[in-house]
């Protein structure tokens, strides 16, 4: 029904067509100059070579066979964004190409691994590979030679450096927390992408004097258009010239720094299947890609994301906190860089922008990273695409189910987002630890992203001022997951008691305070597992008190005041002052104070008058 | 990093139709059926031949495979590539995972194939929550074998295939929708209350197709009585029945008047 389209077939470095195809019928791809004319794909491959003075010639052969397939990628639309289903997405490929190491890239195995590594990256549906012997290029200088060998190099650094913000900061971390000298490994296809790389490696070597170096590779289609942007072999071009590198200077392993949130990309819509959420550094196409790279340097060779259990906030920060916050408006996280018509270096209205501006206000770094590299300040000013809009909406849900659900829901609705990850997430010992690092990621993204919506809206929201509407503020402005989760806790906590505290005294009232508290144990037992009661001691003017209950790791208090007899309500008030001078500041505490014989004159004011100071809530009952 | 496709529906009428509709249906009494029937309307020819899509026919294998794996009256070789080894007491996760090989070397339409996989993943979750549920009710182990044991029964069997079907329907739905309906809306509330709304709208639906419309005791259970009592079914009886049950619930989902 669907997927009967023509398979194109790419004809590269000069390879012939398959037996029973006319030559017409494909495509020929050709990076080197010929009489013909121009090559329809700008390789900057000597100039690359050059800069490490030699490649082994299965790297060499690595490097084109990614530039092809990125290129055909690139020239082979995936249909339109507007089809009633996008059966075109999933495309089937063939690459025909010449090639130095026959024997190795012929072997099945080493096709297999080739093309399940493109297979998940991508969500095509089939790629296939015929190579074919003979091809050759001249040496780059007097080193390109066989005899050539550069010494394994202790203390190296190879990584991937986009110039968005995670890669700045991991180049940071790496030089700052090791010795290393840093590689880093660019891929450069338009003029704006390269000015911002070099501005960033131009400004950490100044201040890692001798410590950093920078490789850029160059590919592009030229002459035949580019029919499809999304891109989705990138992943393998970008990880074989890192490979690349890594080989030339004997490492066995290369760094791609980027956010576990962003990585993990989990799927924010019903139509993003088969990775139209793209999964560049997804874990299992980073596992994939690295045991391709095994097979061709027929040693262990690894992969390694340091930030795969951080969120986008999490990394800002640590650009911050390392003293480097003043390169933040200089990286580019926009992926619509193209379309700039103004100084502005994002378009504001993407997913990488909307990431990026969260981020930042998460960290709290909007000082650094404000208003005026955007196109559109989608905080406060209208969203001006439906594509926009998307975004925004469904980022804000998915973080809300983030910080909303518990891990048992988070486990049963991403069942099979978890599954993509299972034995391809290093260092995690079974599947429950899997499982608990990712939702323990997930809950921290969400709840970071509220309180970076919280940030917006207390610098940015103004009383008498009405919110633009289709803005992030105006999106936002009644949404239940922006309250702080004790302050929802409370709220669970009071609608409980109120209804189940004056049932369990309708006859006979409270014997006495320990009465009282038995009750309302009675009540809350099953409903929070770490509910403790009279438990964890705290220091006070050195003795310890103790509260009635405590839930949150001591984040909650529950104190229980019962009024009556000799029990007043002043002597109740000056209780309630002095449990706020002795409990830690950052707990919050509800009182339950129960009133049956209505002692308290006017419980409103004596709800506001604490409430007001801040860290407590009044519950006074029946 | 972190790319996604915004896609949006065809410029056409009746699909600007559906478009228009995604507001009135986020109200609280608004007309999800509506909105959900214009949809289905519009892929009517596509609804009509899914079932025979290897990937959408493999997803309901698998089911089918786990249940029977399950039954002590099963030729266990006639399951073939489709037993699963329940005695190693496999995780909702590691059965997740399992499908998904199974899907992918049977697929044919990828975007079919992994919205019927999905389904089956959310299958196994719910047919693994209600169940483990039931069995610590009752005090027993809470063991995979255990687990879908219980769907290896005409009764069971339907139930699953229920939650399947309800599933494919809802996330094929959401698969047109979602496209649109956040630009539409105009707070992520609105967004969440029709996804809600269409998630019990459906889930209603499937309940009275098979209940009320007797896919269970006059097709569903009797189907599996016939051809899957002691045997895996082949590809063309599972195809059948893949045919019979989304066209059930297709019609139930465009009657007129309500179900309940």
């Amino acid at each position: 029904m669907s997927n009967d389209r023509a398979r194109p077939i790419f004809l590269c470095n000069g390879a012939n067509p398959p037996d029973d195809v006319d030559e017409a019928d494909c495509i020929v791809l050709d990076y080197r100059p010929s009489d013909g004319g121009k090559p329809n794909v700008c390789l900057g491959l000597p100039d690359f070579v050059r800069s490490v003075y030699r490649l082994p010639p299965r790297c060499l052969d690595l490097l084109e066979i990614a530039a092809y397939v990125f290129a055909g990628d690139r020239s082979t639309s995936r249909g339109s964004r507007i089809s009633v289903e996008y059966q075109a997405w999933a495309r089937n490929l063939h690459f025909v190409l010449r090639v130095r190491d026959h024997a190795f890239w012929n072997d099945s195995a080493v096709q297999d691994t080739l093309k399940s590594a493109l297979g998940f990256a991508t969500g095509d549906l089939g790629y296939e590979f015929t190579f074919q012997p003979g091809h050759t290029t001249p040496p780059t200088s007097l080193f390109d030679t066989d005899d050539f060998r550069v010494k394994s190099t202790a203390g190296l650094s190879i990584m991937l450096f986009s110039g968005g913000i995670d890669s700045l900061a991991g180049a940071v971390q790496r030089l700052r927390e090791s010795n290393d000298h840093v590689c880093l490994v660019s891929h450069s296809s338009q003029g704006g992408t390269i000015k911002t790389q070099r501005g960033l490696v131009g400004a950490l070597q100044q201040v890692y004097p001798g410590r950093v170096s920078h490789y850029q590779f160059r590919t592009h289609l030229q002459v035949i258009r580019a029919r499809e942007e999304s891109q989705r072999t990138r992943p393998f071009l970008y990880g074989s010239i890192a490979f690349a590198i890594a080989m030339a200077f004997g490492q066995e392993r290369f760094f791609i720094f980027e956010n576990g949130v962003t990585s993990l990309n989990f799927a924010r819509r019903e139509d993003l299947l088969n990775a139209r959420a793209s999964r560049t550094t997804h874990p299992q196409t980073v596992g994939r890609l690295a045991s391709l790279f095994s097979v061709i340097a027929e040693q262990t060779f690894a992969i390694e994301s340091p930030f795969i259990w951080n969120t986008k906030a999490e990394v800002v920060d640590y650009l911050k906190a390392s003293g480097h916050g003043e390169l933040l408006p200089s990286s580019v996280s926009c992926s619509h860089t193209f379309n700039a018509r103004t100084l502005a270096t994002h378009c504001g209205e993407c997913f990488q922008c909307l990431d990026r501006r969260i981020g930042v206000y998460g960290a709290a770094a909007d000082d650094f990273d404000n208003a005026s590299l955007y196109a559109t300040d989608i905080v406060t000013a209208s969203i001006s695409s439906p594509e926009g809009k998307t975004t925004v909406v469904d980022y804000l849900r998915q973080a809300a189910n983030f910080s909303n659900w518990n891990q048992g829901y988070f486990y049963n609705q991403s069942l099979d987002e978890l599954q993509h990850l299972l034995g391809w997430v290093p260092g995690c010992e079974d599947e429950i630890d899997l499982v608990d690092r990712v939702w323990d990621l997930c809950s921290r993204h969400g709840q970071q992203v509220a309180c970076a919506l919280r940030r917006m809206r207390d610098i940015h929201e103004t009383v008498f001022d009405p919110l633009v509407s289709n803005s992030l503020l105006k999106v936002v402005s009644d949404r239940e997951f922006l309250r702080e989760p004790i302050e929802r806790l409370v709220t669970a906590f009071q609608d409980r008691l109120q209804t189940g505290l004056p049932k369990a005294f309708r006859s006979t009232p409270p014997a006495n305070e320990k009465d009282l508290n038995d009750k309302i144990e009675g009540l809350l037992e099953g409903w929070r597992d770490d509910l403790s009661r009279e438990h964890p001691a705290v220091p006070f003017a050195g003795a310890g008190v103790v509260p009635d209950f405590s839930i949150d790791r001591g984040h909650l208090l529950i104190e229980g005041k019962y009024i009556r007899g000799a029990t007043t309500p002043s002597k109740v008030t000056d209780g309630l002052a002095a449990d706020l001078r002795k409990y830690p500041k950052e707990a919050h505490i509800i009182f339950v104070v129960y009133d049956p014989q209505r002692a308290i004159a006017d419980r409103e004011k004596l709800k506001n008058d604490f409430e007001k100071r801040g860290r407590c809530t009044v519950c006074v009952l029946p | 990093m972190g790319h996604e496709r915004v896609g949006a529906l065809p410029r056409t009428k009746r699909w600007a139709d559906v478009v228009g509709g995604i507001v009135a249906a986020a109200d609280v009494d608004g007309d999800v059926r509506g909105l959900a029937n214009a949809t289905l309307e519009n892929v009517r020819s596509h609804l009509l031949a899914i079932h025979s899509d290897a990937g959408v026919t493999a997803s309901f294998q698998f089911l089918l495979g786990l249940a029977l794996s399950a039954s002590s009256s099963v030729d266990r070789d006639s399951l073939g590539e489709l037993a699963v080894d329940l005695e190693s007491n496999p995780s909702p996760l590691k059965l997740a995972s399992i499908l998904s090989r199974y899907v992918d070397d049977h697929r044919q339409s990828v975007e079919y194939g992994e919205i019927a996989r999905k389904a089956a993943v959310d299958a196994i979750s719910l047919w693994t929550e209600q169940k483990t549920s039931q069995l610590s009710f009752t005090g027993e182990h809470e063991r995979a074998a255990s687990i879908w044991s219980r769907a290896s029964d005409g009764r069971g069997f339907c139930e699953v295939s229920r939650l399947f079907f309800a599933k494919f329907v809802e996330r094929y739905l959401n698969y047109f929708l979602s496209r649109e309906a956040s630009s539409q809306l105009v707070s992520t509330e609105a967004r969440e209350r029709l996804a809600a709304r269409l998630q019990e709208h459906v889930d209603g639906v499937s309940h009275h197709a098979f209940e009320t419309a007797r896919i269970t005791q006059s097709f569903a259970a009797g189907w599996f009585n016939r051809h899957a009592r002691d045997r895996m079914p082949s590809s063309d009886e599972v195809a059948g029945f893949l045919s019979h049950s989304i066209g059930k619930l297709r019609e139930e989902l465009l009657r007129e008047e309500s179900p309940q």
